[in-house]
């Protein structure tokens, strides 16, 4: 030992933990008190990394050669039955000839305590977040049935909608005949369960068109297009939608035993659209559009589509319809309303559609 | 919706300064330190941590299942609990709570006595 004895005395005055080795062997030649007190009395003569198991000979030999420090931390089990979190770093200092090694030991229980405690914390915090995230997307989807996804759009970022008046507007009422009539009544469950298999197909039919549904009512189902999101073939789209839905309901009555029978009315007219409630919301439309369509859906016969004058203008080059004469609307209105043809006819449009039923 | 007593005292700010100083005082008792021994340190500050965010509201669930579990292997004394109970209640006197804040917190703490002394 070549350093002055009472040189390393003054190292006991320290709050650092102070171990000094040989560059070779690792073996301790001298430790201060503070080390001493928390890796146990006796360290001088053991090899370093026996005295203190974080340290790995392999790895504090390789960064030595290499000039550089080595650094490591580790838990140390106190008589106080306290832990105690250090880092110990190493560095080569020379004596005399003799190369020796200098350990430095920190106390960082305090640093680490403070980081396992915000290590904790923000698992808390991240878990909580990813609830919310799941809570934020249920009911985003649940917004989504209710409201028309510009609607919603509005109804997030202003916390209200404003009531729109839409004057060109395709709008769609279809109507279960004879559905409290249906044998099926006396089993409600079963009931429910195929009309909502059926509203289903329907709505993803709907949306296959770029069309709207806007709600059911009980068995009826109600839906538009052109609005709130522009559709510029909006009667061509919704009329082959309701086409698509006739034919779902003729295959599927095919190899069922309840016969599901429907009357289709379509009407182009105004519409006003609006969330309607306060706090159960609903998006409804209103006006004399709604009217006249849903006056076309009692006009119709089981089965079919009739369409109202101002429809059959828009469709008559695309789809085939035949006059069915001037009806009484409302009061003294009258008007001349057609059927679509198309709806036996053609069944290779079905394939479209086929994925949904 | 009543904000939990977790948001009323300060939040996270003031979690931490309680879970640190119940950690020392627990640890710097001569009663209650030996149940610790050998514990370490991490898994000790992340039980404290989401045990009292619980206790308070915050964002932790610990439940009173998973309460017994921990302290299932430790026999718990109620004289163990006692100490612990008044160092927990040292420690909030330290984070400046209210004194009505304290006594809530403190009986809730206590309402947990069951699930941690050895029966």
């Amino acid at each position: 030992m070549t350093a002055d004895t009472s040189a390393l005395q003054c190292l006991n005055h320290v709050s650092l933990g102070v171990i000094l080795c040989d560059a070779q062997s690792l073996t301790i030649s001298f430790a201060n008190e503070q080390a001493e007190k928390w890796f146990g009395p006796g360290l001088a003569g053991r090899a370093l990394p026996s005295a203190i198991t974080s340290v790995s000979a392999v790895d504090l030999t390789s960064r030595i050669k290499a000039g550089r420090p080595y650094s490591t931390t580790g838990e140390a089990a106190q008589p106080t039955g306290r832990r105690l979190a250090y880092r110990l770093t190493v560095n080569t200092r020379t004596f005399g000839a003799d190369g020796q090694l200098v350990a430095e030991i920190e106390n960082i229980s305090k640093q680490k305590e403070q980081e396992y405690l915000l290590e904790s914390f923000s698992g808390l915090i991240e878990r909580k977040n990813r609830e919310l995230e799941r809570e934020r997307e249920r009911t985003e989807r649940l917004l989504m049935n209710i409201f028309p996804l510009k609607v919603l759009h509005e109804f997030k970022e202003f916390g209200t909608t404003t009531p729109s008046f839409y004057d060109d507007v395709s709008v769609l009422f279809l109507d279960f005949v004879g559905f409290t009539r249906m044998p099926v009544s006396r089993e409600p469950k079963r009931l429910i369960s195929e009309l909502n298999e059926i509203f289903s197909t329907f709505d993803q039919i709907i949306e296959h068109h770029a069309c709207e549904r806007i709600k059911t009512i009980g068995d009826a189902y109600l839906a538009v297009a052109n609005m709130p999101s522009p559709n510029p073939d909006h009667a061509i789209d919704i009329t082959t939608a309701a086409m698509k839905m006739l034919r779902y309901l003729q295959r599927r009555n095919a190899s069922h035993p309840v016969q599901w029978t429907c009357r289709i009315g379509i009407h182009t007219g105004s519409v006003v659209g609006s969330v309607v409630g306060v706090r159960k919301y609903i998006y409804d439309v209103f006006g004399d559009g709604v009217n006249t369509a849903s006056r076309m859906q009692s006009l119709s016969e089981p089965m079919r589509i009739t369409v109202s004058e101002s429809t059959y203008q828009i469709i008559k080059s695309t789809i085939p319809c035949t006059p069915r004469g001037m009806f009484e609307i409302r009061g003294s209105d009258r008007m001349n309303i057609y059927f679509v043809e198309a709806a036996l006819a053609a069944p290779d449009e079905a394939s479209g559609t086929d994925g949904a039923a | 919706m009543p904000r939990s007593l977790y948001e009323t005292i300060g939040g996270f700010n003031v979690i931490s300064k309680i879970v640190l100083s119940f950690y020392d005082k627990v640890l710097d008792s001569d009663k209650v330190a030996s149940y610790f021994t050998g514990i370490d340190m991490k898994r000790l500050i992340d039980h404290q941590t989401k045990f009292i965010c619980s206790l308070l509201g915050g964002p932790a669930s610990f439940s009173d299942e998973q309460l017994r579990h921990a302290h299932r292997e430790v026999k718990v004394t109620d004289e163990a609990f006692d100490e612990i109970t008044a160092l927990f209640s040292d420690a909030l006197h330290e984070a400046s709570l209210k004194p009505v804040e304290i006594t809530q917190i403190v009986s809730a703490f206590q309402s947990k006595r069951p699930l941690i002394v050895s029966q």
